[in-house]
């Protein structure tokens, strides 16, 4: 058994930063926000045709 | 079509809420709309689709902003469990419908207010360990062991009162040692992998001619989505020890909501 819990490395490596540098994301999650926002779009049109 | 807005910011703000503390989304927001004279059929087959969308995002998220890791190939660890809770959540949604539909008959009350102290006494262990130093390195102690036996539980409430999944699943976790910030992204993708089987589910009953209202899925939906697109960046900025000291009070605020709606 580990007593060790390796979930979560990357958060508490990033929790140890400044929080100016946890505020700034990379160009590609700012994207990603995007298209997850034209998607959103895209299902409110769906539920407009078809409910 | 049209967004009802105040279902919308509601459903925005504890979508939000469930997102940052891995719980309250169907447990706060299905009472809510029962109270606005909204029925069964309208408001769950919404709160289940709306669920499976926004836990998706939340978690998709989670992994962008590196609040956790998810990997499939290969298996990591964070997956691995979201996959394990995924499956007892989903045993024990067919597990409810058949307790629902069929012979067994237990006080559906008793059975709530179980739950709910449940949730409470977590909530309230939750804060006295922020009280107490795990060791003199305050290194975490990981006990998968005691993550099972957490997950077997909360398995089993959801078995037999359809609730109280998210909140023990989440300090069950954070028990166990998994780092909180991780601990509520592990819950998203396990609670939508859940609610896919509960819309699943949900198709099949309408099939077999049980007329199902989708009035509210726009307006649950559209407050969820945004409150599960935020909430993740919202994670990673603000410190774990936030998180540390408004899950477990959540929890609480939950368990005396749910004790109230009896």
């Amino acid at each position: 058994m580990r007593n060790q819990c390796n979930i979560g490395e990357g958060a508490k490596k990033l929790d140890k930063k400044e929080i100016r540098v946890r505020m700034k994301i990379k160009k590609k999650s700012v994207i990603k926000i995007f298209v997850a926002i034209i998607i959103y779009i895209n299902i409110m049109i769906m539920f407009n045709i078809f409910l | 079509m049209e967004i009802i807005w105040y279902v919308a910011i509601l459903a925005f703000f504890l979508a939000s809420m469930d997102s940052i503390a891995g719980m309250g989304f169907g447990t706060g927001l299905a009472p809510l709309l029962f109270l606005l004279g909204y029925n069964h059929l309208q408001i769950v087959p919404a709160l289940l689709i709306s669920q499976t969308i926004s836990g998706l995002i939340s978690a998709y998220f989670d992994h962008e902003f590196e609040n956790i890791s998810f990997s499939f190939k290969p298996l990591n660890d964070a997956t691995r469990y979201a996959l394990l809770f995924a499956l007892i959540g989903c045993i024990a949604t067919f597990f409810s419908i058949f307790i629902a539909y069929f012979a067994f008959n237990i006080p559906e009350n008793i059975i709530k207010v179980y739950v709910a102290f449940l949730i409470i006494i977590m909530g309230f262990i939750g804060i006295l360990k922020l009280f107490m130093k795990t060791d003199q390195t305050n290194e975490r102690i990981f006990r998968p062991k005691l993550l099972l036996g957490f997950s077997a539980v909360a398995g089993f409430n959801k078995g037999i009162s359809g609730g109280g999944y998210g909140p023990i699943i989440t300090l069950g976790q954070i028990f166990s040692g998994v780092y909180e910030k991780s601990a509520r992204a592990i819950v998203a993708l396990a609670e939508a992998l859940v609610s896919i089987t509960g819309t699943i589910t949900f198709i099949i009953i309408s099939l077999n001619k049980i007329e199902i209202d989708l009035i509210l899925l726009p307006s649950i939906f559209t407050g969820a989505f945004f409150g599960a697109l935020i909430s993740p960046y919202l994670v990673r900025v603000m410190p774990n020890k936030l998180w540390k000291r408004v899950i477990p009070i959540y929890a609480i605020i939950l368990g005396v909501i749910t004790i109230i709606f009896i």
